[in-house]
């Protein structure tokens, strides 16, 4: 807010310029349109820790094109589009392995490639990556209704699509809003659901995916309450639970089980014999519960604001999780904010999970070797800067994203395939 | 909104134009319920009762430009402008020829500033109980603009917009030419409260498009032992203006906008005013206390343009509504 006196008619003008001049828009969102890119790059992997030099060690680069617009139809009546396209190109880790030798072990003068431990008498656990060839494209569409059913309660509509040349995943939602006590008090629920269908890329060639389309399911329930505390502080906190049903496995991913009677690789040949190594196997239902509360400070000297949020995770497959995000959003007099803030994440394991399966498939009712599901936390660092010009704001933002073994939630899974990245997005909205 | 209203427009749909009139009406009626400090359920009434109780009170993202707005009218004014000193009303009873006591002001003035005034997104809080915000010098004439926009946005082209005097021109009338506006005398209308047919207007013109608004001191006012005094009141004294103007008319592309510049000047008195309005370079006229006429209209031909004929304004109407909202 300017108090800049040099042209008082010019700023006049513009202040009387932002008054909506339409009445009864209340609740709903002003009329308005964002478009954002960002370039989503994942970190390399260490060539040390691929089995025998063997895939790419370069990861996922994802750019990301999205557009949003808001449009309030009437008093009552607001649409929002949001769509969003992303070309993923690069490599992802295909399953877990072992470090192995070759020798001649029946004395056939063959060698053979004989799985090796270290002086513990552990396996060395290698990653085996995807050659860098992967290259998907995806197109989200949402478009989502909010409609003002009296001056306190409100309810809304969502449906969307998201396709990739594999995948295919339709959603929709519904939800009310009520306000009550002054508006000092919000109370929101909805119910979504979501089918998606899963048709591996070139399941002729690899026997190991699945050969036929593949589906699963979702069904979600939450609800929140949003207190305002006093003039400067909000707390909200909410409770969802979601229930997926079939195909929950990753059509890309195997499982190597390592055995004495070791087959599926000999000494002359890197590349596995795909059809003995099995595709992984998770449970076909995951119940997952999430609790959160969400704190907001409003420092009135200071001019900024300090966000701070609590998410616990907790689901069937004994993966659960707690995530801390604190920020700082400071503004200045000329329409500057800056928001540094960090992010920490802790993850345990999920009961299945290995990184080294040893035996036989049969041994084993699941099994993956995801690093998403093996126990590890994470550290966000985030910085972000946005500049206000009357309607329009621009923002650049900065992430990385840097996991760790130390950070788990219990016993780390020690996974060398874990996830570092990095993400700059700008994004420029405007209100009209 | 206490005054008469009127809207006038042509439209060859007759549908059209009774839709518009219900348009005008519901614009104007949200207004009043929201912003009216005269209706409990108002949320103006809603921040007013909850001053100094340590509970904010939640407001939309138009009450948040409104608030914008006067807060730049309160740094553009050096405080002169200021929506809390409302609480004025108080003490000062037009009706009756009697001043307030010094005491009763010194009561009132620390509920005034907007400065003390505690904001934060989407939250109001009025720090001291008592004081009370009022948006009366405001949304009359944003109400205005608010009709004409959604007039224009029915696919209305020519319309005027006269909210108690406050007036919006959209588009000129369908012959082209500009609405004739009479600009109310107040060397005549002393004394007389409400417009009488032989009223001689100070001038008139035709605006085409735009706002004009007149704010005076000659509509209310009171004379004690011989001393007049008008219902224009200094926030930092808590007295009528001394070097008062007896009215500012201003032109410009928005009424709440003319409205604001004109009740500035008259609260910055007769020498400040009048450099003001000339350092701003609107379109302007002033009559002082004394009667004199200070033509500045000329700032803006692209508004209107002088007319010397008939005020036929009446004539000019195929529909119209009049409503005291």
């Amino acid at each position: 807010m300017t108090k800049e006196k040099l042209n008082p008619l010019v700023a006049l003008t513009a202040s009387a310029l932002a008054l909506p001049g339409t009445v009864g828009a209340g609740q709903l969102p002003d009329r308005s349109a964002a478009l954002q890119y960002s370039l989503y790059e994942e970190s390399s992997l260490n060539e040390n820790d691929l089995f025998r030099g063997a895939g790419s060690a370069e990861r996922y680069e994802i750019p990301v094109l999205m557009a949003k617009g808001v449009w309030p139809v009437n008093e009552k009546l607001a649409l929002t589009l949001d769509v969003a396209f992303e070309k993923m190109s690069g490599a992802s880790p295909w399953y877990m392995t072992v470090e192995r030798e070759d020798r001649d072990v029946d004395g056939d003068g063959d060698l053979e490639s004989v799985a090796v431990r270290d002086a513990s008498g552990n396996y060395i656990p290698k990653v085996r990556m995807t050659g860098a060839t992967i290259e998907d494209t995806r197109t989200d569409l949402s478009l989502s209704a909010l409609y003002l059913t009296s001056d306190d309660s409100s309810i809304s509509a969502t449906v969307g699509i998201s396709t990739e040349d594999d995948y295919q995943a339709l959603s929709a939602g519904l939800g009310v809003a009520l306000e009550f006590n002054d508006d000092h008090t919000t109370v929101d629920a909805g119910v979504a659901v979501s089918g998606d269908t899963v048709e591996a890329e070139d399941a002729a060639i690899y026997n190991d995916r699945p050969q036929e389309e593949k589906r699963k399911s979702s069904f979600s329930l939450y609800g929140g309450v949003t207190q305002v505390l006093n003039r400067v502080s909000t707390i909200q906190t909410g409770l969802g639970v979601k229930m997926l049903t079939g195909y929950l496995t990753d059509a890309y991913k195997r499982v190597d089980f390592i055995n004495i009677d070791d087959q599926n690789f000999t000494a002359d040949e890197d590349v596995i014999q795909s059809s003995l190594i099995p595709h992984e196997s998770r449970p076909a239902d995951r119940t997952q519960i999430t609790w959160y509360v969400k704190y907001r400070y409003f420092l009135q000297d200071m001019n900024t604001a300090f966000h701070a949020d609590y998410r616990y995770y907790d689901d069937n497959w004994g993966v659960n999780s707690h995530t801390v995000d604190v920020s700082w959003y400071i503004n200045n007099e000329h329409g500057w904010q800056f928001v540094p803030s960090l992010r920490l994440y802790k993850q345990s394991k999920a009961d299945f999970f290995q990184l080294v399966y040893e035996g036989e498939q049969a041994d084993y009712d699941f099994y993956s070797t995801d690093f998403r599901l093996s126990g590890y936390g994470a550290v966000s660092y985030r910085f972000a800067v946005v500049k206000m010009i009357s309607q329009w704001r621009a923002r650049l933002g900065f992430e990385y994203y840097d996991s760790s073994d130390s950070l788990a939630l219990g016993e780390g899974s020690d996974h060398p395939a874990l996830l570092d990245f990095s993400v700059v997005n700008f994004d420029v909205s405007t209100k009209f | 909104m206490g005054s008469p209203c009127e809207v006038c427009l042509y439209t060859q749909d007759e549908a059209q134009a009774k839709q518009a009139f219900l348009v005008a009406r519901s614009v104007i009626a949200e207004l009043e319920a929201r912003y009216s400090r005269y209706r409990q359920q108002s949320l103006v009434s809603k921040i007013n009762r909850a001053a100094g109780s340590g509970r904010s009170v939640a407001i939309d993202s138009e009450t948040e430009a409104l608030l914008d707005y006067a807060d730049q009218l309160y740094h553009q004014s050096d405080g002169l402008f200021d929506i809390t000193s409302g609480v004025l009303r108080r003490a000062w009873n037009f009706k009756v020829p009697r001043l307030p006591s010094e005491r009763q002001l010194s009561q009132l003035l620390p509920l005034i500033g907007w400065h003390q005034v505690e904001r934060a997104r989407g939250q109001l809080y009025l720090p001291k109980k008592g004081m009370e915000l009022d948006f009366g010098g405001i949304v009359k004439e944003y109400a205005a603009d608010a009709v004409a926009r959604r007039l224009y946005e029915a696919g209305l082209q020519h319309a005027l917009v006269d909210l108690g005097g406050d007036i919006r021109v959209l588009g000129p009338m369908p012959n082209g030419r500009g609405w004739r506006i009479g600009i109310r005398n107040p060397n005549q209308a002393r004394g007389i409260k409400a417009k009488t047919e032989g009223e001689e207007p100070l001038k008139r013109i035709q605006v085409v498009r735009g706002a004009i608004t007149t704010s005076g001191g000659y509509e209310r006012y009171m004379t004690v032992n011989g001393k007049r005094y008008g219902h224009i009141l200094n926030p930092k004294t808590g007295w009528p203006i001394e070097d008062g103007l007896s009215s500012v008319t201003v032109l410009s592309e928005h009424c709440v906008l003319a409205g604001s510049l004109s009740t500035i000047a008259m609260l910055m008195g007769e020498q400040r005013g009048k450099t003001w309005l000339d350092s701003l370079g609107v379109p302007y006229i002033v009559v002082t206390h004394t009667g004199m006429i200070l033509d500045k209209l000329n700032n803006a031909p692209s508004l209107s343009t002088h007319d010397h004929g008939e005020v036929n304004k009446e004539q000019a109407q195929p529909l119209s509504t009049d409503s005291t909202i």
